[in-house]
Formats: structure tokens, sequence, C-alpha cells
């Protein structure tokens, strides 16, 4: 257990890991500014019966490798920050526009910038909350 | 008849599983389930039924709810604790000489054994021998433990610290994998990265319904990665609160109040939840 041999005489590593949990937050928070710059939607189908895997690569935001019986991107959109978008709508066999997936692509793209939303407000509180700590911890 | 209590809501993927889901809408999983070979966070709805399945999480996001106003509450109780936080009359001068503050928690105040454990692990950080009349606990810069309850209460603050760490480390740098499963068939597969890209994963020919139950499920899972994240601004807060008044404690010592925050929250969101079961 981590906090078994804690002592007053060494709180220091505790202080140590508060203070390296707030950098690392800092660090996060960075992140997601940066790549919130712009927001990406895909839509895939998958063959029925199980779901897809996929493995990112953590330092290339598009390399990733999926793995699933008959998947395939069916609808594609980004929509960057200042709300320039790209939009890559689903056909069928005869070319015309899949309604079925685009109707799930559509709904997948407003949650999604619900969320993104949301999540702006959330982390500006965590890090405003973080810095104020930190600042008066000082 | 199938039940909403047959649906199973599951939560995994932090490396340490302490206290995963603080507003008991996520339980962890008998067996981690691996198979899609992920590493990460995942949460999986497994439903009985179609026709009961949008109810059961619709009901779930109530608890949710519930549990958001627990923590307002519990923030409340910390700020009012705060609030009674004063320079002691009898120990402005702690044993290095340092003006030390302090506080004591009568047994009538609400959540009293938390504010009693809260008061043990500041003890723990600065330990002065507590007044046998008011409990009062003054903050100081002492290096040494009261006695081993103190000491107890100060490694056990210390070690869900340190788990609570790696979740909001994990939390915010891992794509969240969200999976409804409606009677054993996969329904939908969404992961969603911590900047809000989103790839969902459908199968076609699906109902409208399961359909909606799956971004249901994925609102659901988004409500409570950010529900977490508020957990993590309270702690900061009321732990910036508590740094304000402990100002005795040595030069950067007042970090090491951000733990003791985080239990008292957590605690009296956990009683909170209990009470109403």
């Amino acid at each position: 257990m981590p906090g078994d041999n804690v002592s007053t005489g060494n709180t220091k590593d505790l202080k140590a890991s508060v203070q390296k949990f707030a950098s690392d937050l800092a660090a996060n928070v960075e992140n997601f500014v940066t790549d919130i710059s712009e927001l990406e939607v895909r839509t895939y189908t998958i063959a029925e019966g199980k779901f897809a895997a996929v493995l990112d690569d953590p330092k290339k935001k598009n390399d990733k490798v999926i793995t699933g019986e008959g998947v395939q991107l069916r609808a594609y959109t980004r929509i960057a920050f200042d709300s320039d978008t790209i939009v890559c709508l689903p056909v069928n066999d005869s070319g015309q526009i899949d309604g079925a997936v685009w109707d799930m692509h559509q709904a997948a793209v407003n949650q999604a910038l619900q969320n993104r939303a949301t999540m702006l407000r959330t982390i500006g509180d965590a890090a405003a909350s973080a810095l104020d700590a930190l600042k008066k911890s000082r | 008849m199938t039940l909403i209590q047959d649906a199973r809501f599951t939560f995994s993927g932090f490396a340490v599983s302490e206290e995963p889901d603080p507003f008991g809408v996520w339980e962890a999983p008998a067996l981690r389930a691996t198979s899609h070979g992920e590493e990460g966070l995942m949460w999986r709805v497994e439903l009985p039924d179609a026709d009961s399945a949008l109810d059961a999480v619709h009901a779930r996001a109530d608890v949710l709810r519930r549990g958001a106003d627990d923590l307002a509450q519990a923030e409340a109780e910390l700020n009012a604790m705060l609030a009674g936080v004063a320079p002691a009359a009898d120990a402005e001068h702690g044993l290095t000489g340092a003006v030390s503050y302090a506080f004591s928690v009568p047994a009538a105040e609400d959540f009293h054994p938390q504010k009693e454990a809260l008061r043990r692990t500041l003890a723990g950080l600065a330990a002065v021998e507590p007044s046998p009349l008011t409990g009062a606990v003054a903050f100081s810069a002492v290096e040494t433990f009261a006695d081993d309850q103190e000491r107890k209460g100060f490694q056990e603050a210390y070690r869900r610290w340190q788990a609570f760490v790696e979740q909001v480390q994990q939390m915010t740098a891992q794509y969240a994998r969200v999976e409804t499963v409606i009677a054993g068939a996969p329904v939908g597969l969404t992961r969603v990265g911590w900047a809000g890209d989103f790839e969902t994963f459908w199968i076609p020919g699906m109902p409208a319904l399961s359909r909606e139950t799956h971004r249901e499920t994925v609102n659901l899972a988004l409500a409570s990665r950010i529900a977490l994240l508020r957990v993590v601004s309270v702690i900061t807060t009321g732990a910036a609160g508590l740094i304000l008044k402990a100002v005795a404690l040595p030069p950067g010592g007042q970090v090491l109040l951000i733990p003791a925050a985080r239990r008292f929250i957590l605690d009296v969101m956990a009683v909170l939840r209990e009470s109403r079961r």
C-alpha cells in the first residue's frame, strides 16, 4: 500500500505528489485547449455480433488501428474552432445518401458539440480552482 | 418479466479501483472486460431487453443528478465548517511560535463523524493536543503525530489520495469507451476523446429505440466523466479554503490539505447516498 510507510517525516512525498498532480492536470488542460481547436466525428458501421477494437497511437491523434469484422467508415465531420466544417457524406450502393447512417451521424455530431461545450465550462472551473489552490499554497 | 434491476452498469479501466464512482451510478465489474484489447476507461451498459432499456438508463441518470446534489451539499458542509475556523484564543502560538488557528466540531453538527475525521487528518499534519473540552485542533508546524489514530487517519488519506491522483490522470488523458449491449447483443460503441472527438460504431439495422438507448448511455457516461471533474474542482476549492485558514503550516506545506479535503467531500457524499437506501 502506498501509504503504509507514511509519516510526517516524509510528508514531502505527499507534497511532491500533490504538486505533480497539479502540474499534470495543468498539462492535460493545455492539451485540451490545443486539441479542442477542432472537433472530429466519425461514424462507422460494423458487422453484427462483436464490437470493434481500436488501438490508438498516443503520439499521433489520427494514427489508430481498428479491428472488427466489416468495419467501414461511413461518415466524417470536422469542425474547426472558427466553424469551418468538412463533411463526408455516407452513400449506399446506388450512390444515394444513406439516410439511416446520416441521421445517426448527425445525432453524434450534435452530441459531440454539446459535450464539448460542457467540457469547456467544466475544465475552466477545474483549472481555475487548481490554480487558486496552488497560488494559495505557495 | 424483466426488471430494471437486471440491468448492469459497469465502469472499468482505472489502474487503481479505489472508489471508482463516488456518485454510485456505476459498479466495478467482477472481471475487467478486456476482450477488445484496448487500454483505457470503459463504461458498459448491459440491458435485459429493448423495451425497458431506455427507462433503465434514465433511472441511472436520475441517480447521477442526485449525486450531483450530494456533491453540492458536501461542498456547502465544508464551506460552513471553514466559516467556523478562527484564530484560537488559547492556541495563538503553536510549538514553533507560529500563529495557529483552531476549530471545533460540536457533536450536534451534521456529518459529525466526517468532520471529526477531517479534524483528525489535519491533526496528523500539524499535531497539537486537542482540547478535551472543545475538541479544537490547532494547526501548527509540528512534524509529529499526536497519537496512532491521527497517524492512521493521515496514512489512509494519503493512500486514497494516491489512488485519486492516478484516476484523474487517466480520466484526463485517455479515451472513454462506451458500450451498450441489449439482450446480449452489441448495439453501439462510442469512443470519446478527452477533447471531445467522437467515434461511433453502429450495428446496421438496429431499431430506433435501441439506437436512442445507446445515445443516452453515451450521455450518461459523459455526464459521469464531467461529474468526476466537478469533484476535482470542489476538492481543490475546498483545499484552498483550508489553506487560507491554516496559515501556520510550514511554507509549501499547505498543499497537504488537498487530500484532507478530498476525503471529507467523498465521505459526506457516501453518507448522503447511503441515507437514501
